[in-house]
């Protein structure tokens, strides 16, 4: 168990997971409403589009 | 027009207006999220061979969990659209697998993190470090089937085929701890054939169930907005045939 023993190197280990775990997650959930607004966007311009139509 | 309307007619979610259950949801696991972090931080107890890397697990196991947990709603979901035909299914399925392989990208680098203090490295041919980067690998192959497949219902089929064929491999990662000689140790609160009660202390599995808990409302929170986000993308490509014509 080579650095566990070092409790610094051992806070690094954590601290970077936990840094993984909040940036995948909080990142996911921005990436998702970004998707969610453009298709909405284009939902709107279609539907516009879909009425003139008729 | 009035009929367009009803029929393509968006959930609560998918029009950006969140339904009273999603805010719930949402304020509920954004809560649950801080409460774990403070158990994390303050009542799960140290270990004493690895010292604070351990507390790595309170994340890691949560989100091996809901990988499971993820893919077991593809093969649920694709069962479902094969029987049924109908393509809300398949919506359930889309969405299940990008959340699924979100967390299973987070696992194994978590597991990672964890292993170069503990292992001294940070990966290892392991039977149970191979079986889940197969899993990822399956399931990203799912995503890019589905990218690359411009018949929808075609899509559809062969990803169903392929999200059932490829949950085989949970079970595998799961009982690769026993089946084989690994170096990734085998579970410490949950039952084995050996033992029923958890091998940890009272404080250690409390703060493991309410993360858990934590990581299923976070799968839960983007199963809504994801499974929102396929039907508006469905209804869109009917409204682009709409507007063709």
């Amino acid at each position: 168990m080579p650095e566990a023993a070092d409790p610094f190197a051992s806070v690094g280990y954590l601290a970077g997971a936990a840094v993984v775990t909040v940036v995948g997650l909080v990142g996911y959930a921005l990436a998702l409403a970004k998707r969610f607004a453009g298709a909405r966007e284009r939902n709107t311009v279609l539907r516009a589009q879909v009425g003139q139509s008729r | 027009m009035a009929t367009i309307r009803q029929e393509m007619a968006l959930p609560a979610a998918a029009a950006g207006r969140g339904s009273a259950l999603t805010t719930i949801l949402t304020a509920a696991t954004v809560l649950l999220t801080v409460v774990s972090l403070g158990m994390i931080v303050f009542y799960a107890p140290m270990e004493r061979v690895q010292g604070v890397v351990q507390r790595i697990y309170y994340f890691h196991v949560p989100m091996a969990w809901v990988a499971y947990l993820a893919f077991l709603v593809v093969l649920v979901a694709s069962v479902m659209y094969l029987w049924k035909r109908d393509m809300k299914w398949d919506r359930v399925a889309r969405a299940s697998v990008e959340v699924g392989v979100v967390f299973t990208t987070m696992v194994l680098i978590t597991g990672m993190l964890w292993g170069k203090p503990i292992w001294n490295t940070y990966w290892t041919w392991d039977a149970r470090l191979t079986s889940t980067l197969v899993l990822w690998f399956i399931y990203v192959a799912y995503i890019m089937l589905r990218s690359y497949t411009p018949d929808v219902e075609r899509g559809a089929r062969l990803g169903a085929v392929l999200g059932i064929v490829g949950f085989i491999d949970v079970p595998i990662i799961h009982f690769s701890v026993t089946w084989w000689r690994t170096l990734h140790p085998a579970a410490v609160v949950a039952p084995t054939l050996e033992r029923t009660t958890p091998n940890a202390p009272p404080q250690t599995v409390i703060t493991l169930l309410v993360c858990l808990l934590t990581m299923t409302l976070v799968y839960a929170t983007f199963m809504v907005y994801r499974t929102g986000l396929e039907r508006l993308r469905d209804q869109n490509r009917e409204l682009e045939q709409l507007a063709g014509r």
